[in-house]
């Protein structure tokens, strides 16, 4: 640890580790989950465990492993790794400008860990220092890449699938945490608008079981709110 | 399942994730995708909040009785009030077991 650092720089790690703790901590019972499916569905502990160390993708670990259960070919089991992970194309995009600049070693260690989780701590620290911080992004992402291989391997350990563990509600933990980055950032009526757009169709999506209804609410959102931008500006 | 099947699964995940980084992409990204991009932010995290907020909204007196819903619908007000996000989020996280609890 650099002695010289400011108070600020160690105060923004700090910062990464306290915003992303709610976001890990509700997502816990998705790993336990993964890792016991994993071992249900017949892969070995090693492998059940690699699949959150290397692929880090809760929906699509998930999704992946169903399909297993149920004896779905390669084909589908990676097609649905696909349409799942699409989204993170758009933090990708996101982020860009800001990646192109860094070394490869860095690009590759922040693309490895851009988690939805990851993605929404950055945008918004970034939002509000007005440039995007490197070291808070890679701890941020690393906080949740521990606490995600932990769930796993709890999960594994148990083996067999723990009752009740979805109806516990820490999913309300990853809705608070999002609601209360994005109202404070609504601050005109394009983006105001965009969040309508994007509430309702996600919820009408979901009661539908539309698949990929995350991406598709929230293009509908970006598209109403940036064509409504460019009309005021 | 294979370990072929979680290397690729992985190298799926990475690209989508790596993609954009990547410098000789044959893709501009002038202004006006990036007053686009600006809208990802809001917009996703409402996608993926509002269902867990309304989803189960039933239009009836079950709603009273929904502690996602009413936890929600706090955790929205107290964001318009108080600025610092973590207080947000253990407070309605707070409210949100009290209210599982009691109803």
């Amino acid at each position: 640890m650099n002695t010289a650092q400011t108070p600020s720089v160690r105060s923004i790690k700090l910062a990464a580790f306290f915003d992303i703790l709610p976001l890990s901590i509700a997502v816990i019972p998705w790993g336990v989950l993964c890792g016991s499916l994993a071992i249900q569905v017949g892969l070995s502990p090693l492998q059940s465990q690699l699949m959150s160390l290397l692929v880090f993708a809760g929906a699509a670990q998930l999704s992946a492993l169903t399909l297993v259960g149920v004896g779905g070919g390669i084909a589908a089991t990676l097609g649905s790794t696909a349409v799942i992970s699409s989204r993170h194309l758009l933090y990708s995009a996101t982020f860009r400008h800001d990646a192109l600049g860094l070394p490869l070693h860095h690009k590759i260690l922040m693309a490895f860990l851009l988690t939805d989780e990851m993605f929404a701590v950055t945008e918004n620290k970034r939002n509000e220092l007005g440039h995007f911080p490197l070291d808070y992004a890679l701890i941020s992402g690393a906080t949740f890449y521990v606490i995600w291989n932990l769930s796993t391997l709890a999960g594994i350990v148990a083996g067999t699938s723990i009752p009740d563990l979805d109806s516990l509600g820490l999913e309300f933990a990853i809705a608070a945490t999002f609601i209360a980055m994005v109202v404070p950032n609504i601050k005109s009526s394009p983006v105001l608008i965009a969040v309508l757009v994007s509430a309702c169709s996600a919820v009408l999506l979901h009661k539908f079981d539309v698949p990929n209804g995350l991406l598709l609410s929230a293009l509908f959102g970006m598209v109403v709110g940036y064509r409504l931008d460019k009309e005021t500006s | 399942m294979s370990y072929d099947l979680i290397f690729l699964m992985a190298l799926i995940t990475f690209f989508m994730r790596y993609a954009f980084f990547m410098e000789k992409l044959p893709v501009k990204l002038d202004l006006r995708v990036q007053r686009f991009l600006s809208y990802t932010a809001p917009c996703i995290l409402t996608a993926m909040a509002a269902p867990i907020v309304f989803g189960e909204v039933t239009f009836n007196t079950h709603d009273l009785a929904n502690p996602f819903l009413l936890g929600g619908i706090l955790t929205i007000m107290l964001s318009l009030l108080v600025k610092n996000t973590l207080f947000v989020v253990l407070a309605s996280m707070g409210i949100f077991f009290a209210l599982k609890a009691l109803l």
